[in-house]
């Protein structure tokens, strides 16, 4: 049995978050990876508070176990959801880009656990210093929004730079991935992309074949020109928006113009042509829809086989 | 103060001369989103004033001043 001290924290069986996928990771989704025994997060996106609130509520109906909530501080709403949060006291609250200060105290003071996802150790130890429990280091080499440094690289350092249980993000699908990111000083892992295949995952079905087909080398990033780079899978639309990246003659509004909606077009309407289907790089390992319980314990029983094997190669 | 605070930003961009004005952009300092972040933190401790919270309006060296003042 694998446990940990974000497990003892959370009182969560398994020490994984299924990141927070906006238009995407819902009640139902957070719910039974919650009722799998990991800690379901629902993404609040750019949607009003209202129907966030619904969504808290819908989840409470279908667990008694804790999850989460994301707000994504970049987002017009974001005052309003912070505040319905406060009021809901989901048991968790995840912050991704952003500065989530203005927030952090209100949520504290509900008794929510804040557990930022963070890209440098700047980020991590001022999260901490306003009351972070855990913080969560994200790689580059996931889905969505992306930092610059690897999962590799941003994990050990963030260990060494703060005293709170971290979570490495960013590439990690599998048991192999779980094992490699306690190796690397984390005490448990987030996922998004392993969970967009999940059977309780209602993205669209064009999204769910798409991330089965990938192959490894099948994502880009696109956007850094904008100051905010995205990894999604080669599709058409990431294509041209790369095109259009590199070229002068077209306006940085343009180009937010471009993407903005897409990553809905995507998961709502599974448009293969002008849908941008954020994935990270470790979709190519994911090879069949399961649902949650069987992705976290297939992902948990070879984690433990792989960290009993690490032995073997000490003299 | 603001000798101090050219001085820390001058530590950071690793160039003890670069030329630094109250009116220097961060965008001529070639800082992104990450360096600030970092930077913030070490204005924070050589001042040893409370939390500095960069917002869009803080574009120049004299509004990280303003804010060093505020936090202080
Ligand atoms: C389609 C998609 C949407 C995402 N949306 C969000 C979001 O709204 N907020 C957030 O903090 N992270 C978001 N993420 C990041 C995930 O929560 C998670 O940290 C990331 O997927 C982990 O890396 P992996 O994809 O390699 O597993 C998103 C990721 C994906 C794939």
């Amino acid at each position: 049995m694998i446990h940990t001290p974000i497990c003892d924290l959370l009182g969560i069986q398994y020490p994984i978050f299924q990141g927070a996928m906006a238009w995407i990771s819902d009640a139902k989704l957070a719910a039974a990876v919650s009722n799998a025994g990991g800690l379901g997060v629902i993404a609040a996106g750019g949607a009003p508070a209202d129907l966030v609130a619904d969504q808290i509520k819908r989840a409470k109906d279908l667990t008694d176990k804790p999850f989460g909530v994301n707000v994504m501080l970049m987002s017009p709403n974001a005052g309003e959801v912070a505040k319905v949060v406060a009021e809901l006291k989901p048991a968790v609250v995840t912050t991704g880009a952003g500065n989530a200060s203005a927030f952090a105290k209100m949520w504290i003071d509900a008794g929510i656990d804040w557990i930022p996802v963070v890209p440098s150790i700047a980020v991590a130890v001022k999260s901490v210093r306003n009351g972070a429990r855990a913080v969560i280091a994200e790689g580059g080499e996931s889905g969505g929004h992306v930092g610059e440094l690897t999962t590799m690289c941003l994990v050990p350092q963030i260990c060494d730079a703060v005293n709170v249980p971290v979570l490495a993000a960013g590439g990690i699908g599998d048991g192999r991935g779980i094992a490699a990111a306690f190796m690397l000083g984390a005490v448990g892992v987030q996922a998004g992309t392993r969970f967009l295949v999940a059977r309780e995952c209602g993205v669209h079905q064009n999204y769910k074949n798409k991330i089965i087909k990938t192959k490894e080398i099948d994502s880009v990033v696109t956007g850094k020109r904008l100051g905010h780079p995205v990894r999604s899978l080669k599709t058409p639309f990431a294509r041209k928006f790369l095109q259009y990246e590199y070229d002068s003659s077209i306006t940085n509004e343009q180009l937010e113009e471009l993407g903005a909606g897409s990553l809905r077009v995507a998961a709502v309407e599974g448009d293969n042509e002008n849908g941008s289907f954020m994935a990270g790089q470790i979709a190519g390992l994911v090879k069949k829809e399961q649902s949650a319980l069987e992705i976290i314990t297939e992902m948990f029983a070879e984690a433990e086989k792989i960290l009993h094997r690490a032995e073997q190669w000490v003299k | 103060m603001l000798d101090k605070l050219i001085g820390v930003l001058r530590d950071y961009k690793g160039d003890e001369n670069f030329v630094i004005t109250p009116d220097t952009t961060f965008e001529e300092l070639n800082l992104d989103s990450l360096d600030i972040m970092d930077l913030v933190m070490q204005v924070e401790d050589a001042f040893h004033c409370g939390e500095i919270n960069i917002d869009k309006n803080v574009k120049k060296v004299s509004d990280l001043l303003r804010l060093i003042i505020d936090a202080q």
